[in-house]
């Protein structure tokens, strides 16, 4: 069982999700992309490994993709809607890689915000969808 | 008519729910929703439906907690599970509680035909 996640995870659970929730597959990106500016999800995970998944994406691509699941129009970050759906994408990705860590691991409920968490982050994922930038960035806690 | 309890504390995931349930044929199930355990528990002694489709980690009461608290203190319904987490150690937690399947999410309409058509028969 590994003890780190590895970009080739990140990639292929991301693109699982992104399938099955919009029909499409992103396309993974170098790091050198910008970072969007927007809105973050991420799920705690504490046990064996303990630390942060997070999905960050523009609020253009978040109001897309709750178009696009909820059939609805939101017209802020702060939209129950975005929020939720923002947090979704976070709750799959994280659930799917905390797969791949050694167990015993709890996952956290999703969280949502338009700051970020403030750990610097061991993996950074670039991704775009249909023109929009997005990231999934993976920040292990470390206890001394 | 068929009823089936959707539960999941994110309205996007019951909605996905309902329409790869469409998608896999069962379009006529007469579908509820609930959005913890612990509104599942007091729907299912209201409608008592014929199954239960429920995510695992929720706030106010988790999936397991409340079959856990349905084979305790009834009623007895059909349970399965739909979750982002599907761990060896889950499953085999699902499975000594009761559970029929535990579909992982991401997950296809032919995965919900796998799993549902035991339990609901085949779909129209």
């Amino acid at each position: 069982m590994t003890q780190s996640i590895q970009h080739d995870a990140v990639i292929e659970v991301t693109n699982a999700v992104c399938e099955s929730l919009l029909g499409d597959v992103p396309e993974a990106r170098d790091q050198s992309t910008a970072s969007p500016e927007g809105i973050s999800a991420w799920v705690t995970i504490r046990g064996a490994w303990s630390g942060n998944i997070e999905v960050r994406l523009s609020s253009g691509l978040a109001r897309r993709l709750t178009r696009e699941l909820m059939c609805t129009e939101a017209s802020s970050n702060d939209d129950a809607d975005l929020r939720d759906v923002v947090g979704e994408l976070a709750n799959m990705i994280g659930g799917n890689l905390k797969a791949l860590l050694p167990e015993p691991c709890a996952l956290s409920l999703p969280s949502v915000a338009t700051m970020r968490p403030a750990a610097t982050p061991d993996l950074v994922q670039a991704f775009s969808l249909r023109g929009d930038a997005f990231e999934v960035r993976v920040s292990r806690e470390r206890r001394i | 008519m068929t009823k089936v309890l959707v539960v999941d504390d994110s309205k996007a995931m019951r909605m996905i729910v309902i329409r790869t349930l469409r998608q896999a044929g069962w379009g006529s199930l007469q579908v509820t929703e609930a959005a913890n355990g612990a509104e599942a528990l007091e729907a299912i002694r209201r409608e008592a439906p014929d199954l239960v489709l429920c995510d695992w980690n929720m706030p106010e009461m988790t999936g397991i907690e409340l079959l856990s608290k349905l084979n305790t203190e009834g009623p007895k319904v059909r349970f399965g599970f739909v979750t982002s987490e599907g761990t060896d150690s889950m499953r085999e937690r699902a499975r000594q509680e009761g559970a029929l399947f535990l579909i992982a999410k991401p997950f296809t309409a032919e995965t919900f035909g796998t799993a549902l058509t035991p339990v609901l028969g085949a779909a129209t």
